[in-house]
């Protein structure tokens, strides 16, 4: 195996970290547009995700169904899950504070964010959980030296397919059209008959259900669950956005491909302890050099 | 006639400040209706008011009777009453055509969208040539008539237009004078709100003076032309 190639393979792992990343920080990303807020509590969300599709995986596994069929229940319950609670916490912790200062929204997110890990971890004992589906998670094919498992395909395939689907409903649908409209102008969309505070809470339940996907993949991808999973993944995820440009929706899907593949050459290079300094080096350099991102806009305030 | 649109002293405040201080008008349906008045006399205010993004403190908006004065906007949009705002407020990251559809969000059935955005491309044809081009890059006279067409995607009863010649070449604002005039006769309601005296008395039927949140005068725009006195005392300054 040439040194080549084994950068190949870091891509290839890259690849399939940076879509997790990529779906987290769209959640994040769509928030900011919208409202203007950093939702500390997102990468919370993403952890009830992978807690929730877990629960009911072995809720039905253990009764005896067919792993793949389970693990469909899992992720359609997890959705469903994190876009009651998305749905929930932006009503009743954000919406009052709406026109409040930014900074007051912020210390509400984290607030958010610690009563979301806190509930989980007492209910876990902040132990961690282990997702074991009975598939091997080793198989795979070769492409000359390099190896790709089966599952990093399909994860990375759903990770595609289903930033597709928001890129047409963002696009062409008349709810995504208003998501964008509101993005640049709330008072404006609602004298168009728009109701804001309906589009907002879209905003976080797409989110959120984006984030209860990727939840469900690193679970699957990973075999455990902590309660303090979100947590890193929250700032990645953060990071990610920030790279692409926070409130641009491109920019939160290339962004995170790019924290991946970048994260996961630089341990190549620096070792897996400087994994994570590579990468809020990488956000410190951005907010420096490019503090606008790939694709952000110049025109939007930042906090 | 009957009164389309009925403001009875009403007050709004900006945290302390109060901009307006109890004003009354009216407007009847199929007039076109000039508020007027210089530089933070709370014209824009007033709109703002009745299309509900800044709500009253006190008083009473009725659109075609019913109180309207504590409906959220989008509902108030949703009856048939648009607001123009001041700046054109277009979405510049979105295409005309993405734009008009967005004028048209309470309309529901796309043979009526389609019918409005051909009534906006027939009104302002360089809309029509341009429809896939992003707002952001028209010129500042394309990007009125953007925000008028976008305004009348939905059917309204009245349009409230604020400051339609800010920053306008007068043949372009003599152009949409003549837009406004020809909806007016298909029997629109229209509220101006205008800088431009002249403009705003020409076309208008009525007309009201604002300052500092008063009104100070009202009258017959026919009337009030010949007052120019009057006028220069309100109004800052000759604008003719
Ligand atoms: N968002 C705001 N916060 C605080 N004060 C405001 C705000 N908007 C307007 N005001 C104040 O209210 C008063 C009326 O403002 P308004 O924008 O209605 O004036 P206007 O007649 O439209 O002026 P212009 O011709 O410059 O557009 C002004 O004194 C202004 O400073
Ligand atoms: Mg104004």
């Amino acid at each position: 195996m040439s040194v080549f190639d084994i950068y190949i393979q870091q891509i290839v792992n890259g690849l399939i970290l940076g879509s997790f990343y990529a779906l987290i920080a769209l959640g994040y990303s769509m928030v900011y547009g919208i409202i203007k807020m950093l939702n500390f509590a997102h990468g919370d969300i993403y952890m009830f995700g992978a807690f929730g599709s877990w629960a009911v995986f072995y809720f039905f596994a253990n009764r005896a169904g067919a792993e793949w069929a389970c693990l469909l229940f899992g992720v359609l319950a997890a959705m469903c899950l994190c876009a009651a609670l998305g749905f929930l916490i932006q009503r009743v912790a954000y919406r009052p504070l709406f026109d409040a200062p930014r900074l007051s929204l912020m210390i509400v997110a984290i607030g958010v964010s610690l009563v979301l890990e806190n509930a989980i971890m007492m209910v876990t004992n902040g132990d961690s959980v282990y997702l074991n589906l009975g598939i091997n998670m080793t198989a795979g094919f070769r492409i000359g030296h390099v190896s790709v498992k089966w599952i990093q395909l399909v994860l990375f395939l759903i990770a595609v397919v289903v930033m597709v689907g928001l890129t047409l409903l963002i696009n062409y649908t008349k709810w995504g059209q208003a998501m964008r409209a509101v993005s640049e102008d709330m008072n404006t969309c609602r004298l168009m008959g728009i109701n804001a505070n309906k589009v907002i809470a879209l905003t976080f339940i797409i989110g959120s259900v984006l984030a209860a996907i990727a939840g469900t993949m690193n679970g699957v991808y990973y075999g455990s669950l902590k309660y303090d999973m979100g947590y890193m993944m929250g700032i990645k995820a953060f990071t990610a956005a920030v790279i692409g440009g926070i409130g641009s929706i491109p920019g939160a899907m290339l962004g995170g491909i790019l924290l991946g593949v970048l994260e996961a050459l630089g341990t190549q290079i620096c070792g897996s302890a400087w994994k994570d300094v590579f990468a809020f080096g990488l956000l410190i350099l951005m907010l420096v050099f490019k503090p606008n991102g790939i694709f952000g806009l110049s025109e939007t305030e930042r906090m | 006639m009957e009164k389309l649109l009925e403001v009875e002293q009403v007050e709004t405040c900006y945290g302390k400040v109060k901009a307006l201080k109890g004003i009354s008008f009216s407007v009847e349906e199929g007039q076109i209706v000039a508020l007027l008045g210089s530089n933070g006399a709370g014209k824009s205010t007033s709109l703002k008011t009745i299309s509900g993004i800044t709500p009253a403190s006190s008083g009473t908006v009725r659109f075609m009777g019913e109180d309207i004065t504590r409906l959220s906007a989008h509902k108030i949009a949703a009856r048939g009453l648009a607001h123009i705002p001041e700046g054109r407020c277009i979405f510049k990251n979105m295409t005309i055509r993405e734009n008009l559809l967005l004028g048209a969000f309470t309309v529901s059935s796309d043979a009526e969208k389609k019918r409005a955005m051909d009534y906006v491309f027939d009104l302002f044809p360089i809309l029509g040539e341009r429809r896939k081009q992003l707002a952001g890059t028209l010129s500042g006279g394309e990007q009125q008539m953007l925000a008028i067409g976008r305004g009348l995607m939905a059917h309204p009863k009245m349009v409230m237009l604020d400051e339609l010649s800010m920053g306008l070449a007068p043949i372009i604002v003599q152009q949409l004078a003549g837009v406004i005039r020809k909806l007016n006769e298909a029997g629109l309601t229209v509220l101006l709100v205008e800088q431009n005296a002249k403009m705003a008395l020409a076309l208008a039927d009525y007309s009201y003076i604002l300052s500092t949140g008063s009104i100070v005068l009202e009258g017959k725009s026919a009337e009030l032309q010949h007052n120019s006195d009057v006028i220069k005392a309100y109004l800052g300054g000759d604008r003719k």
